[in-house]
């Protein structure tokens, strides 16, 4: 699901093209910071919180005429789970994204998208990863959450926030990481011999219908809105702002009339 | 690999996970741990580097 959202906005990202002042004319990327840390901190950890909920949701009471079992709770595909398991893995995949995102930047903001990207890297496996082991597998997908996104920003995409990474990369890693870990596991309830069990090939031939699920729907729609001068807004209208057009308002007046750019990478 | 001989969740009886019977539990706490050891080492390295940078 995450892949599919990620690489949708990739085929959007590639007809939408680069923010004003993201790129020098050497190709090299500026980096145009958000309007206020805090908030954008806390708004990622919203998330984090909805996580919760959306995870738990998947969650089927047993006993029910629709419940896969009549004495055990599952995922809505039939393999048994409880809450407070998934709960717990829950919560080191949060630990193993931010701790391996922050090894490498120190950003709060990147700290934040390693939570994500570390539930997001175990969210395929989360009924049945120990808890360490989900931990681990969050910790590899936060250390390689900022080498991706700057993969990705040198060839000239321009991810505001890191969407093509944390859902769409780090998405298909975690399909990935699922067959390497999970292989012989059934990925469905059922019969033995019925159901079918997770094995890496199918696993990489999951990853690829799903980067396509996403990528063609959002490059074509992007690409007729983009023919149509509907996807992105008047460069005068993007130079004032949307705040200002839109609203109008002065959401950051302690601003001014721009923020602070600087290059994405000083060294470079 | 899936530690009963039928490929089903209906031999399992409650929650299951990864490893379950084997050595796999404890290996993957101990690398957690030792993870979480050397990035506590790496880190507080760095991070008196950049307090001292303030101290001058």
């Amino acid at each position: 699901m995450h892949a599919v959202a990620g690489f949708f906005a990739l085929g959007v990202l590639i007809n939408l093209g680069p923010r004003i002042g993201k790129f020098n004319a050497d190709g090299t990327a500026n980096h145009i910071p958000g309007h206020n840390m805090p908030l954008t901190v806390v708004g990622l950890m919203l998330i984090i919180v909805g996580f919760w909920g959306f995870l738990m949701a998947c969650v089927i009471v047993p006993g029910e005429a629709w419940s896969w079992f009549g004495d055990k709770a599952s995922t809505i595909y039939g393999t048994p789970i409880t809450l407070s398991a998934l709960s717990f893995n829950i919560l080191m995949a949060i630990s193993g994204g931010i701790i391996g995102s922050w090894l490498f930047t120190r950003d709060p903001f990147w700290m934040m998208s390693g939570a994500l990207a570390g539930i997001i890297s175990t969210a395929s496996g989360l009924d049945i990863y120990f808890p360490a082991m989900a931990f681990i597998i969050a910790f590899s997908a936060g250390v390689i959450l900022k080498p991706c996104a700057d993969f990705l920003e040198r060839r000239g995409i321009d991810d505001a926030v890191g969407a093509v990474t944390v859902h769409g990369t780090i998405g298909l890693y975690g399909l990935i990481m699922l067959g390497v870990w999970g292989s012989g596991f059934p990925a469905l309830g059922g019969a033995a011999g019925e159901v079918p069990t997770i094995n890496l090939i199918g696993q990489i031939v999951g990853a690829a219908v799903f980067f396509l699920l996403g990528f063609v729907p959002g490059f074509g729609c992007s690409w007729i809105l983009n023919k149509l001068g509907m996807l992105r807004v008047p460069k005068g209208a993007e130079l004032v702002g949307m705040d200002r057009v839109k609203v109008p308002a002065e959401g950051y007046p302690e601003w001014g009339g721009d923020a602070g750019i600087k290059p994405a990478h000083p060294a470079e | 690999m899936f530690p009963y001989d039928e490929a089903s969740w209906s031999v399992v009886d409650g929650a299951m996970f990864m490893g379950w019977g084997s050595a796999l539990p404890g290996i993957s706490t101990a690398i957690a741990a030792i993870i979480c050891v050397v990035v506590l080492v790496i880190g507080h390295r760095s991070e008196m580097e950049k307090a001292k940078a303030f101290d001058k």
